[in-house]
């Protein structure tokens, strides 16, 4: 009986075509007018489209709406709703500008969306120790635009103009990693507030120091945690010099094999190169049409050299010799910003112009890192296995890190397609953990990749981990059925 | 031409992406504690005098600024950016509401006269007032030939070939030396201000020094067309290779 019943409920809950409803509604009428003694009227939704907007990200998962959205305007705001959740044991999920790529912002168990981007104000920048404080609100654009007349800037560039702290709680990394680091190397400290709404600060109040060696590493805990163990309220940033010179190289290559051989000869020679991103032909093509460019359909690398001018001629130099030895046809420079610009921006672009190979598609979007020495018979065994499952994907990356990116382009309508996409995703992430590489460089575990997480990390990590969530989050309320 | 002098205008305005506040008392708009940075349109104006230098076709870029004293952080961007020297002219914060385009360019006339100028370069607009009149006053004034909304510049011996974006959309004119020229968007990408390039300002800041006096007389005099004497005439320049040296002075300017 229970059986028929459970059966009866599978098939009505399949009906609600798009949106997806974890659990019944828990959120009571006299807990929305708590939240809004707190924040304000204005400041709280139950309204269906907003519900909605906050219950999906950038990628395929299907949408969870919340129960409710809030927005606090400051960190007093957020501390007493989470503690107000935390006695009413509602979920806590945290909402930066919604481009995560993983499932991140999906409501799958309910509870009140922490929409935190009203909080926007960029404090305590000190240009001589190259140190800014930022708020949620503050996306990483805004925040170079704002630095554009001190000389510096944060180098650190995801494809979307996320909210620092956004990436500050994915581990984030961008085009700029191989020389200026990943979130991790460039947060220096965090104000996180905690499940119960007690107010953290990982490295101490106000502290800005280049390194240290006090107690447990809480902002590398914290950074990558994904909203699961507290909300990030202010991120504490290290920022770098902004490039005297800039030159941007493209070369084409007749073969995946011959451009990352020479990614991978580019690095062990030493050369400090700043970018150095790979795009297949399919991508290359995506790129074209989506943004308009006339570059040759093959693979090709996208190199960048910052530096001085000195510098940048001699570091050119002998970047043509090495991948000229690998067969590369075609080797064209710019130190032109506008040129650079339109370059990068159809890198930038490269998952919508991949989406829009088939429009009303979905994408999913890979994200294996492997030691760089396993990189090109990782990336031909990608491109063989695509072909084999008969889908369309194309690879880009961070290569000279080790990580790209398999971009899928598929109808989530067809069951069998998203079947196989599944299949390959999985083979992927095992085959890299083969080569001692991660299934995840930058874009986070999320929803999706929990299974290869326990099998990344192995049983005893994957305990240290729940034990570690257990202790600041005992009643599972921050961003629940992720990550862990 | 390698003798040419350019002379770039640099407005300092509430930075673009600052969400504006108007005061509660209603007389204006918030300005204390707000962040300031160089008008857009006036960045892209420096960016095409330096590029201009670069391709050896300008032989000195000078950059000028109303306003005051916080004029002078402007003033170091356009040196960062590659500028041969900064003007300041100083106008007491009482007296800047009244600063506007007319006053500008008077300000200009005089400046590019004096500094035997060939080419003036503006933006087309600052961005808080939107008043769009400087380089046009500043043009009628000298009696100059103007190329306004350039969105493509080219300097071909004694003339200068000014694509302007226009209602109905790309005109092209040929304009004599020397000439007054308004950038509109699209004319360049500017290049960010680089650490070398602050420090050697910096340097030239804490080694020379320079005194500002309070102005003898009002700079906006009786409304128009009498503009008493400026006060105060500053000199900014970077240390390095470029020149050398700051000094200060008193300038009657011709009203």
């Amino acid at each position: 009986m229970a059986g028929q019943l459970r059966g009866a409920a599978r098939i009505l809950s399949s009906w609600r075509s798009y949106c997806s409803k974890g659990q019944q509604e828990k959120v009571s009428a006299d807990f929305v007018e708590a939240l809004k003694a707190v924040v304000g009227e204005p400041n709280v939704s139950t309204a269906g489209v907003v519900l909605e907007q906050h219950g999906h990200d950038e990628s395929m998962h299907r949408c969870s709406p919340p129960d409710a959205v809030v927005w606090p305007q400051n960190v007093e705001q957020v501390s007493r709703l989470a503690a107000l959740c935390y006695d009413h044991r509602i979920p806590i999920i945290p909402f930066g500008t919604g481009t995560g790529l993983e499932g991140g912002v999906n409501a799958i168990k309910g509870g009140i969306c922490f929409n935190l981007t009203r909080m926007d104000r960029i404090l305590d920048l000190s240009v001589d120790d190259f140190s800014v404080t930022v708020e949620p609100g503050v996306t990483r654009k805004a925040l170079n635009s704002y630095l554009r007349d001190t000389g510096l800037w944060f180098p650190v560039d995801p494809g979307a103009d996320a909210s620092l702290c956004g990436m500050a709680a994915t581990g984030a990394s961008g085009t700029n990693a191989v020389r200026y680091g990943t979130m991790l190397e460039n947060v220096v400290n965090l104000e996180v507030v905690l499940a119960d709404g007690q107010i953290l600060h990982t490295s101490g109040q106000g502290r800005r120091f280049q390194k240290s060696s006090a107690g447990y590493n809480l902002t590398g805990l914290f950074v990558g945690s994904e909203g699961t163990l507290g909300l990030i309220t202010t991120a504490t940033l290290r920022l770098h010099g902004i490039p005297e010179a800039t030159t941007a190289v493209v070369c084409a290559f007749p073969s995946l094999q011959a451009a990352v051989d020479s990614t991978v000869q580019i690095i062990q020679s030493g050369l400090p190169v700043a970018r150095i991103e790979f795009l297949d032909d399919v991508m290359i093509d995506a790129c074209n049409k989506y943004s308009g460019l006339t570059n040759a359909v093959t693979p090709t690398l996208f190199l960048e050299f910052h530096g001085s001018q000195k510098l940048l001629e001699e570091q050119v130099q002998r970047a043509e010799q090495i991948v000229r030895q690998n067969g590369s046809s075609h080797f064209a420079w710019s130190k032109d910003p506008e040129e650079r610009s339109r370059l990068w921006t159809a890198r930038h672009n490269a998952w919508y112009a991949a989406l829009a190979l088939r429009p009303g598609c979905k994408g999913y979007s890979t994200d294996v890192c492997v030691p760089i020495s396993r990189l090109p018979e990782i990336m031909v065994q990608a491109k063989k296995d695509l072909k084999a499952f008969g889908l369309t994907g194309a690879l880009v990356g961070h290569v000279g890190d080790g990580n790209f990116h398999c971009i899928l382009v598929f109808n989530s309508e067809d069951a069998d397609e998203y079947r196989r996409v599944m299949e390959f995703v999985e083979q992927l992430g095992r085959n890299a953990l083969a080569t001692n590489g991660t299934c995840t460089g930058e874009h986070g575990i999320g929803l999706g990749k929990r299974q290869l997480l326990k099998e990344e990390i192995g049983p005893v990590g994957i305990e240290i981990m729940r034990q570690i969530k257990s202790v600041l989050d005992p009643k599972n309320l921050m961003n629940p059925g992720k990550v862990l | 031409m390698a003798e040419l002098r350019a002379l770039v205008g640099v407005k300092r305005v509430i930075d673009y992406a600052v969400k504006i506040r108007v005061k509660p008392d209603k007389t204006g708009v918030v300005t204390d504690g707000v962040k300031h940075s160089m008008n857009p349109f006036c960045e892209i104006a420096v960016e095409e005098a330096v590029r201009l230098k670069e391709k050896k076709l300008v032989k000195e870029v000078i950059a000028v600024s109303c306003g005051p004293k916080q004029c002078q952080e402007t003033l170091r961007t356009a040196l960062a950016m590659g500028a041969d020297r900064g003007i300041h002219v100083e106008v007491p914060e009482s007296e800047a509401e009244r600063l506007g385009p007319l006053q500008v360019s008077r300000v200009l006339t005089a400046l590019a006269q004096k500094e035997k100028a060939g080419l003036v370069l503006l933006g087309k607009q600052a961005i808080d007032d939107d008043c769009n009149q400087t380089g046009q006053m500043t043009a009628a004034m000298l009696d100059w030939p103007q190329g306004t909304f350039a969105s493509k510049l080219t300097l071909e011996g004694d003339k200068v070939t000014v694509e302007r974006e226009i209602d109905g959309g790309l005109e092209t004119i040929r304009l004599k030396l020397p000439a007054v020229v308004t950038a509109d968007l699209r004319l360049n990408e500017p290049r960010y201000a680089t650490l070398p390039n602050i420090m050697d300002y910096e340097a030239a800041r804490a080694l020379g020094g320079h005194e500002s006096q309070p102005p003898s007389s009002p700079v906006c005099g009786p409304p128009a067309f009498a503009c008493s004497s400026l006060p105060l005439y500053l000199q900014l320049v970077p240390i390095g290779t470029r020149t050398c040296f700051l000094s200060s002075s008193n300038h009657d300017f011709p009203s």
